[in-house]
């Protein structure tokens, strides 16, 4: 669904990188947690639709246009785990400099498959050059950057929820991604003492409908199941591995 | 367990409504004077959502304390819960006797406050030529304020140092996103570790550690860029050697001499960032203000890292000559210091004032800063360019 979304967007508003910066922020309002936050912030939105507006006419080259697509179906997928689009589209640099960022990234842990490493710095070589114009960032208060990751105060889901049955429950659905001990695998990030665990809502959010390319677990865990795993999660404690 | 910043609504909405009294009382002698301060957008600057890292506009810069919720934000990895447990502040390594520390135990140490700037050792880095990867502050990855905690070597001693100990390393609750992304280890030297202005901050400008500053606990090393102010501090190791991984060996080293782009560099030709540079920024009137004939004053903040700031010099235009600003305030090392400049244009037309500001140890602020590979220390003379009408 989540895939659709995105490629309608992209579709609709081809190729230029006014269009990927207001595609990204399309995706960003769409996919993630923020939305209540960043839907809010007016000025975010605002510079989004006036890239929007302003982007160039359509490409004719359509076998470009496809690369793009793919390019940023990939980075979604793969860089957007860690990062937001606000920090690419806020850097302009030269091609040998997007390749170094690129292998620095892989080797921090970024899961994108050997295939994709050429396309990707060809799409960041290309959109985010040290030529292109500057981006006007957004502006939030820190209220807004605050709601975005502070505990819910409503009743919390997941304090009732099984501890040993939601450990199984990881075991049998989300260790494959996210690792036995939940600190992260090369499909899915840590979750062990993130925020999201004191945002039920967050939390549900992405257990149901899947985020970039997780997919939603709504048609395999109920809601009680949900609150085990919540709970089960919420007693594991960070373990740093011996550092290399 | 935090209260989640609830007390930053109401001690700084109190203190801003103070600012906002003075600045529009400001705003009314100046108009008198024939001044107009253009409207400032609100907000902080978003340069990255995820890990969050926010820009403080130069013109809230414009006192001697940054308001919490205007203080620029700086994170590595994602912010961590707080509160699935009670805060614990384990120290331990090569100590006699490894302790935890609640909030609630801290506060039964002296308690201390230090006023200090915490810049990020990357502000500036969108002003280096060629561009450089890395978050694109300009101005405001920077801001001062009212620490208060413990002393670090109070902990130190009480978890009594075994001899041979040369290092302290420091581990936030934030945890790295993959098994194969480096955690935010870092490490102190032991005796800048022993300095007794390195403060574990539990409160800023009186207010509970605010969370997206690193809430409930933060380090606090006045001078030391902020790379070595580790936020939500849960973990102090006593060591011999410096910390392990890559933020450490790697990261936050600058060339010891000036090395080109593309230069190849030894990590022997390398050497860890640790104090700030001289440096001044213009925070009133914003960049393109309009401003009328008469008298007008243009202010700004000074600091340095070692030492203090004793001079703040104006140029306008292209003269050649420096004139001074007025320091307020006493020098403080790690502190900064306001400065103001009275100035009267003598005819219409568009200004550029360029400010530079010289610190105790006779570095003076330079034209553009040395380029080096991370973009590190900008200290490049601040400008104002402004239409006088």
């Amino acid at each position: 669904m989540l895939r659709k979304r995105v490629l309608h967007g992209c579709t609709r508003s081809r190729g230029t990188l006014g269009a990927w910066v207001a595609v990204g922020a399309i995706g960003l309002v769409a996919a993630l947690p923020f939305a209540s936050v960043l839907a809010g912030n007016r000025s975010g939105l605002a510079v989004a639709r006036a890239a929007e507006l302003e982007a160039e006419p359509p490409v004719d080259d359509e076998e470009a246009e496809e690369l793009d697509q793919m390019a940023r179906q990939v980075m979604r997928d793969n860089c957007l785990i860690c990062h937001s689009e606000e920090m690419i589209a806020g850097q302009r640099l030269t091609r040998p400099q997007w390749k170094a960022e690129v292998e620095k990234m892989i080797g921090m842990g970024s899961p994108l498959p050997p295939e994709q490493v050429a396309p990707v710095i060809d799409f960041l070589a290309k959109h985010y050059s040290d030529a292109a114009p500057a981006t006007t960032p957004a502006r939030l208060t820190y209220e807004q950057a605050l709601a975005l990751v502070k505990p819910e105060t409503s009743p919390a889901l997941g304090l009732d929820g099984d501890i040993p049955r939601g450990g199984s429950l990881f075991a049998a659905n989300c260790a494959n991604c996210h690792g036995p001990n939940a600190q992260g695998a090369d499909l899915g990030p840590n979750l062990v003492e993130v925020a999201t665990l004191l945002r039920p809502s967050d939390f549900r959010e992405v257990t149901r409908n899947g985020r970039h390319r997780m997919p939603g677990f709504k048609a395999v865990l109920n809601s009680d199941q949900e609150n085990d795993i919540l709970a089960w999660l919420r007693t594991k404690r960070y373990e740093a591995a011996p550092a290399k | 367990m935090l209260d989640f910043d609830q007390s930053i609504s109401r001690r700084t909405v109190l203190r801003r409504t103070l600012g906002s009294v003075l600045v529009s009382g400001g705003a009314t002698a100046a108009l008198s004077q024939g001044t107009f301060v253009r409207a400032e957008e609100p907000g902080l600057i978003l340069r990255n959502t995820r890990p969050l890292d926010l820009e403080t506009p130069v013109t809230a810069l414009d006192h001697w304390i940054t308001p919490n919720d205007m203080f620029f934000v700086r994170s590595h990895l994602s912010s961590p819960a707080i509160g699935l447990a009670p805060w614990s502040l384990r120290i331990g390594g090569r100590a006699d006797r490894p302790q935890n520390w609640t909030l609630e135990s801290l506060q039964k140490l002296e308690q201390v406050k230090v006023p200090a700037v915490l810049q990020c050792s990357g502000n500036g880095r969108a002003f280096f030529r060629p561009r450089l990867p890395g978050i694109q502050w300009e101005k405001g990855g920077v801001g001062h304020a009212e620490w208060s905690g413990v002393r670090l070597v109070d902990l130190l001693d009480r978890a009594g140092i075994q001899s041979g100990a040369a290092h302290v390393h420091f581990l936030g609750a934030d945890a790295p996103p993959s098994p194969k992304t480096p955690a935010y280890l870092r490490s102190l030297p032991l005796e800048r570790a022993r300095d007794p202005n390195t403060l574990v901050a539990t409160h800023m400008n009186g207010e509970p550690l605010p969370y997206l500053h690193g809430g409930p606990m933060r380090l606090v090393v006045p001078g030391w860029t902020g790379n070595h102010w580790l936020k939500w501090l849960r973990e102090i190791t006593i060591a011999v050697d410096e910390a392990p991984g890559t933020y450490q060996q790697a990261g936050y080293r600058i060339p010891k001499t000036p090395a080109p782009p593309g230069a190849v560099l030894k990590p022997s030709d390398l050497v860890p960032l640790t104090f700030m540079n001289v440096k001044s920024l213009i925070t009133s009137p914003a960049a393109g203000a309009v401003l009328n004939r008469g008298k007008q004053v243009i202010r700004g903040v000074a600091w340095t890292g070692a030492g203090h700031v004793t001079k703040v010099e104006y140029s306008v235009g292209s003269d050649p000559k420096w004139r001074p600003a007025t320091i307020q305030g006493e020098p403080r090392p790690g502190s900064w210091r306001p400065w103001t400049i009275d100035w009267e244009p003598p005819q219409p037309g568009t200004y550029t004032i360029s400010v530079r500001a010289t610190d105790s140890h006779g570095d003076t602020q330079p034209e553009t800063t040395v380029w080096n590979r991370s973009g590190y220390l900008w200290n490049g003379i601040d400008r104002l360019t402004c239409e006088v009408r």
